[in-house]
């Protein structure tokens, strides 16, 4: 039977959304049972009952060094912007998009304040995540890599992650240029920075995971 | 006539004539119906039957109709006298008017009245039937009002006084009248043995009267506000409309008449309308009342119009101005087109829109020009007016370098439109097309220039300062762990060395803030 080439370009992109979901979803997860499964091993050692929260988090907590928590952070802004400026600038899987805003849309500064907004947006996510409980600090996504011992080569990577997913951003702007028009070329390359980035930013909840089972 | 009618009922009901029932009142036999009062039969050995009461009425008002022989039977069967004795005295029935003038308009509202005195006892009272007549100015007979008998019952007369009144509301004025003059109105009684009428009584004094006499006049209708639009020089074929208003205190059905005059004031047309009161309006181009060779020529006119009774021959008394027919060209207009800076049709695009015309008369006349466009079904966006002398050599007319469209427009088919202020070969003042679909592109900028270069690259180095920004003041980086190591006094000293390196401008601040490690 012969495939169809524009058949199987056309349900990458899907598939490369549904990975990219999957991707952060399964992180979260990890990540949240990661700790849970070492906050029972700590009581455990302890010959407690139970260890409190707040004490296993103060005890878990490792300094990662404030420019690489920085760019970090960063990254994890650009990756919002960069779904934003992939899924949001124009149509592709929603059937709604800025373009439908078209005044400003096109308007000389239209891009950016389209950026700049869904980075304000994220900031303040964060900002509320951070305000959480001290028994939730794993929901706390600034202090996501204070939970995990990270080398330095993981440290290069993710700080890398912000030109990746700038490039993104970029190819989503050019997407959004053209609009009508489509570029599949662009929207996949787009696409698969966007979920090379994403993994390598959850990177040390999957490792860890590893590690954990082996 | 009823009075009969209504003793052969009371008969009916009280002898309970049950062969009638079986014949005219059908098989309704609910007893407890909601159809209004019903009569028992006298039962026989085979159940009891009912006759409606509204049916038996039908049934009898049908018969006079379809059957008037045996309605006639039937009532000279069941006919009773009324009771008649040498004590009756006749009842005194006189018109009453409480107002002293009796000179009225005929849409003025009247109150005319009826007084009966029966001094006759209760069980002697026999009921009246009043007739209300009038006999209008120039008529020589009197005209029933009332179909139906206006009924003064026994039992409805004063106590004291011994007297009834009727209030004659089904005349509330003279409107309807077509002539004026002398109105006299009277009433005929009737007490079923006696007839006589209210004119046969003599002597009377106010307010009571045998007969009432009015003296009926006309309101005349009143014409105003008179007016010709559009103002100032017209052409002949605008749309020029006669308008003014007629009032009518009578509220007649107005004929309305206009005149136009000439120059010299000889009557060139006239035009008559049928009207209730209110505005009235003649357009000029319904009734063709002006031609191309009346360009230059300016009119008068004026109204002339009756109610039916009254005629005013002309109003105003002097002839009013207008309109001026204004000389013009006769354009002849061809080769409407528009051309794009690009075939791609983009909606930020630069558009040039022309036309040719030129006058089909030898004269030279400025004429406006007005460009438009439009997409879908919007509303038609006026892009530019421009003025053109327009002579018997065709004149190219250019709208060059317009921006016509907007962002919205975009994937839009659009519609162009020059309209003129004089009227062309079609007689029309406008000449529209279909453009051509406007392209989809909403953004105008490619990817590579510097608008979009200014866009991306402040965004992104914002996203990044603004990251640096936010862990400086959450102090996340070494703050989550000291924090929960409780080591603040290193930080607070290696602040303290840092402080020192850095300048005060923003530059400095920013670099710092980037260099904190």
């Amino acid at each position: 039977m012969p495939i169809d080439i524009s058949t199987v370009m056309n349900s990458l992109f899907p598939a490369g959304t549904l990975l990219l979901a999957l991707l952060l979803i399964f992180a979260a997860i990890l990540h949240v049972n990661n700790l849970n499964r070492v906050h029972k091993l700590m009581a455990v050692l302890q010959h407690k009952k139970e260890v409190s929260k707040a004490i296993f988090y103060k005890e878990m907590t490792i300094s990662q060094g404030s420019n690489f928590t920085a760019l970090a952070l960063a990254a994890w802004i650009m990756l919002f912007v960069a779904v934003a400026y992939l899924y949001l600038l124009v149509p592709t899987i929603l059937p709604f998009s800025y373009m439908d805003i078209a005044e400003l849309a096109s308007s000389i500064m239209g891009f950016a304040i389209f950026g700049i907004l869904v980075a304000c947006l994220a900031g303040v996510i964060y900002l509320f995540l951070d305000k959480l409980p001290q028994d939730h600090r794993d929901l706390r996504l600034m202090e996501l890599y204070s939970f995990y011992s990270i080398s330095k080569n993981m440290k290069k990577m993710i700080s890398i992650t912000v030109i990746a997913l700038c490039i993104s951003v970029l190819l989503s702007a050019y997407i959004g240029t053209i609009f009508p028009a489509h570029s599949q070329p662009a929207e996949l390359l787009s696409l698969v920075l966007l979920v090379v980035s994403a993994g390598v930013l959850v990177m040390p909840i999957y490792k860890e995971a590893w590690e954990a089972r082996r | 006539m009823l009075r009969p009618v209504a003793v052969i009922l009371a008969l009916l009901l009280i002898a309970g004539v049950s062969q009638a029932g079986e014949v005219l009142g059908g098989g309704d036999s609910s007893g407890g119906g909601d159809s209004g009062p019903s009569v028992s039969s006298g039962g026989g050995g085979g159940g009891s039957k009912q006759i409606d009461i509204d049916r038996l009425l039908k049934t009898i008002q049908d018969g006079k109709k379809s059957k008037p022989a045996k309605f006639e039977e039937l009532r000279t069967l069941l006919w009773k006298d009324p009771i008649t004795s040498e004590e009756y005295q006749m009842p005194t029935v006189l018109m009453y008017y409480k107002g002293n003038n009796t000179t009225v308009s005929r849409n003025q509202p009247l109150e005319i009245i009826t007084v009966a005195t029966n001094n006759n006892p209760l069980e002697m009272r026999r009921m009246l039937d009043l007739y209300l007549e009038v006999k209008g100015p120039g008529s020589d007979k009197y005209e029933r009002i009332n179909s139906w008998p206006e009924k003064i019952q026994t039992n409805e007369y004063s106590e004291t006084t011994n007297t009834s009144l009727r209030i004659w509301g089904m005349l509330p004025s003279f409107s309807y009248l077509k002539n004026v003059g002398d109105a006299r109105v009277r009433v005929n009684v009737s007490d079923g043995v006696n007839k006589w009428s209210t004119a046969s009584y003599s002597g009377l004094k106010p307010p009571y009267y045998s007969e009432l006499v009015f003296n009926v006049t006309n309101s005349l209708p009143v014409m105003s506000d008179f007016d010709v639009i559009p103002g100032g020089l017209v052409r002949y074929n605008d749309p020029i409309e006669y308008k003014a208003n007629i009032a009518d205190a009578d509220g007649d059905l107005l004929n309305v008449t206009l005149h136009i005059l000439d120059e010299n004031g000889v009557e060139l047309k006239n035009e008559t309308l049928n009207v209730k009161p209110g505005a009235v309006s003649f357009k000029a181009n319904e009734y063709g009342f002006f031609k191309e060779a009346d360009a230059g020529k300016n009119f008068t006119y004026y109204y002339s119009y009756d109610d039916g009774i009254d005629f005013i021959s002309k109003d105003p008394a002097d002839p009013l101005k207008g309109p001026n027919i204004r000389k013009g060209p006769k354009l002849s207009v061809d080769k409407l087109g528009f051309s794009s800076a690009s075939e791609n049709y983009y909606w930020w695009e630069k558009y040039g829109f022309n036309l040719r015309a030129k006058n089909l008369n030898p004269e030279k006349y400025d004429v406006a020009f007005t460009l438009s466009t439009r997409t879908g079904k919007n509303e038609w966006n006026t892009v530019e007016t421009k003025t053109v002398r327009i002579g018997p050599d065709p004149v190219e007319v250019t709208f060059n370098n317009t921006k016509p469209f907007q962002v919205t427009d975009a994937g839009e088919t659009f519609n162009y439109r020059v309209k003129y202020s004089e009227y062309d070969q079609s007689g029309k003042d406008a000449m529209e097309q279909m453009g051509v679909r406007i392209n989809g592109k909403i953004v105008p900028y490619s990817i590579y220039n510097p608008v979009m270069v200014m866009n991306l690259v402040p965004m992104l180095i914002l996203i990044l300062l603004g990251s640096f920004f936010m862990e400086r003041k959450l102090k996340k980086g070494i703050e989550a762990h000291e924090s929960a190591l409780g080591r603040n006094g290193d930080r607070k000293n290696n602040k303290q060395e840092r402080k020192g390196k850095s300048d005060g401008s923003i530059a400095g601040k920013v670099l710092k803030m980037l260099r904190r490690g």
